[in-house]
Formats: C-alpha cells, sequence, structure tokens
C-alpha cells in the first residue's frame, strides 16, 4: 500500500529542523478564480495564508470592490491537510499562486505531494445536507438561501465526483454541469443566487423572479438531483 | 415570528452543541441559520433576506431595544464563526454562539 509521505517528512528532507520550521513557515497564496484567471464581478478574491495572518495587499489588476476572502492554515492544520492528501491543498498547491514565502520550500512541497483518491466520504456529507434541505418544510420559499446553499453543496459534490475520476477542475462551473450534471443555465442561476447572498451582488425585482421560479424547480427535482449523484459513487 | 421547524432544529442543536460545531451538522446549522434569517427578515422588514451583511446593516440601523432586537443584534454579531472558512479550530466560538447568542434569541423570542 502506497505510504504518504508527511509533511514532517518533507521538512526533514530539506534539511530543516523540523519545529524551528514549523514556526517559520509561512506562505501566502492567492487561490480560486484569480489564479486561474477565470474571475468575474461575482468573485471573491481568495488568499490562502499558511502560517500567518498578516494583512495581504490586493493583488494587482483586480477590482478594488472585491471582497478578499482569507483561508488561514496553521501549521497543524496544513501538515494535518498535506499527510491526508487534501484536495482542497491539492488545488491550493497547483493552481495558486505564491504571493510571498520561500519559494523553493514551496516547489518541494508541491512535487512530494500525494493527493488521495478517496473522496466518498467527503461526496456523502455533502449529500447529507442537501437531504436536510430538501427535508425542510419549506425552505424553498426562502429563496436565495435556498438556492445559495444547494449551490454551495453541488459544487463541492461535483468537485469531489470529479477528482474522483482523477480530473481536478475546480471552476464552479465545470463542478455543477460536469461533476453534478446540470445545464448551464441552472448552473449559472446557482451560481449567481449565492453571489447575491454571499456577495452583496445587487438583485433586480426581475432577478428575484428568476431565483423564485429556480426555487420551486429546485424543490421538485432536489430529491432526484440527490438520488441521481448518490448513485455511483 | 418564526417557524416551528426553524425553532425546533436550532433547540436541537442548541442542546447538542459538541455535535454541531463541525463536519456536516455546522453545514446543517449554517443551513438552519440562514432560514431563520429570511423568516427574521420577511416578518420585521417585508422582504426576503438577499444577503447576511445586508440584513445585519438594516437590523443595526433599527432603533428598536426591545430584548427581542437586542438578542438579534447580538447573534449576527457573532454570526461570522459559524461560517468561518478558515481551518482554526472554532469549536469553542461557535458552541458559545449556540448556548448564548441563540439560546438567548430564542429566550427572547419566547419572552423568558
Amino acid at each position: 500500500m502506497e505510504q504518504h509521505p508527511t509533511y514532517k517528512a518533507h521538512l526533514a528532507a530539506l534539511g530543516i529542523a523540523l519545529d524551528l520550521e514549523m514556526e517559520k513557515m509561512k506562505f501566502t497564496l492567492l487561490i480560486g478564480s484569480f489564479a486561474r484567471g477565470t474571475g468575474d464581478l461575482h468573485s471573491d478574491v481568495d488568499v490562502l495564508r499558511v502560517g500567518h495572518t498578516q494583512s495581504v495587499m490586493r493583488p494587482e489588476n483586480i477590482d478594488w470592490r472585491l471582497p478578499m476572502s482569507y483561508v488561514d492554515y496553521d501549521s497543524e492544520s496544513f501538515s494535518k491537510l498535506y499527510d491526508e492528501g487534501s484536495l482542497f491543498l491539492y488545488h491550493a498547491l497547483f493552481e495558486g499562486k505564491l504571493i510571498s514565502g520561500d519559494e523553493i520550500k514551496w516547489r518541494k512541497l508541491k512535487k512530494h505531494f500525494i493527493i488521495s483518491s478517496d473522496f466518498r466520504n467527503s461526496i456523502l456529507e455533502y449529500l447529507d445536507v442537501l437531504t436536510y434541505i430538501d427535508e425542510y418544510p419549506d425552505y424553498e420559499n426562502s429563496y436565495v438561501p435556498y438556492l445559495s446553499n444547494i449551490f454551495k453543496c453541488l459544487k463541492n459534490v461535483g468537485i469531489f465526483k470529479l477528482a474522483s475520476k482523477k480530473y481536478y477542475n475546480f471552476e464552479k462551473i465545470a463542478a455543477l454541469k460536469l461533476g453534478c450534471g446540470l445545464t448551464d443555465s441552472v448552473a449559472r442561476t446557482l451560481i449567481l443566487a449565492n453571489a447575491v447572498f454571499e456577495r452583496s451582488t445587487p438583485i433586480s425585482t426581475q432577478l428575484m423572479n428568476n431565483f423564485q421560479n429556480s426555487a420551486t424547480e429546485w424543490r421538485f427535482r432536489l430529491r432526484d438531483q440527490i438520488g441521481g449523484l448518490a448513485h455511483d459513487i | 415570528m418564526i417557524s416551528e421547524s426553524t425553532r425546533s432544529r436550532l433547540r436541537v442543536a442548541i442542546d447538542d452543541p459538541d455535535s454541531y460545531c463541525s463536519g456536516a451538522k455546522r453545514k446543517q446549522l449554517q443551513v438552519t441559520y440562514d432560514k431563520l434569517l429570511d423568516e427574521l427578515s420577511i416578518k420585521l422588514f417585508n422582504e426576503p433576506c438577499t444577503n447576511r451583511m445586508m440584513f445585519r446593516q438594516k437590523i443595526n440601523s433599527t432603533s428598536n431595544n426591545s430584548p427581542v432586537f437586542i438578542s438579534i443584534k447580538n447573534m449576527l454579531r457573532k454570526q461570522d464563526s459559524l461560517f468561518s472558512k478558515d481551518y482554526r479550530d472554532h469549536s469553542d466560538e461557535i458552541k458559545t454562539f449556540l448556548t448564548n447568542d441563540l439560546d438567548h434569541f430564542l429566550k427572547a423570542l419566547n419572552g423568558e
């Protein structure tokens, strides 16, 4: 059975005293859609900070109105995720753009990373939450949070399902369409609803009507969607 | 002011805070909390909640200082721990949010 080399082993391989290095290891990365070059006005500026929580200068050429969203790992969390072969860490390692930190150390960590191949539990967890939403009386009448929460679950299910097939794509639209089988229109409505709910994207009456209609449709299709996604895990 | 299904779901989480600090239960709690905000928004402002931050701004801009409003303001002020995206352990903060802020809110609703 393949052994995951540990973060500690990597640090040892780098010839660095572990305790000292754990304290010193600090990285800042641009991750998410702006790292992939697909960010737009509905995107957050996602920044990963490892080993520190200092403020980070907004990267150039990114609209100042877009919210900065930080994901922070202390050394222990980072180490744990590294050893587990976390999909999220894979995404940070291979799509992230290093803003600050030792590039050579980062490259070595990247080189030795072994991604997990079993995402079943992660998929089941999100399907459980979708079932919880589906069984919640009248949730569809709270249509913006309803669609936003469905989006978050389906996006993650899609990402994990694609990764199970060794296709590592973290774009929300790809996760919804390729990972969950949604049409382009249905996927974009969910993405927009989430942008409204999480980022104060302006909303028109027409858009609210669209969300209301979409929520009604999801009320009738969510159970089948969950069943379909659970079928081939 | 809020539906019985939302109230009972919150009560279950408040009574078992350890289980609702992480994993699927934490995600369920987030789902319930978002539903709660929408129900409050419809009741208080006669419009749906389209964004957590805007709802908080609306609540804070009111001059109502009834026990229910104060408990809502306190709850909204502490809501970030529930939705935190970082990987630090937020168990203690979420437990406090449940057993303090959310519990006080439900009690204020009951007039306790």
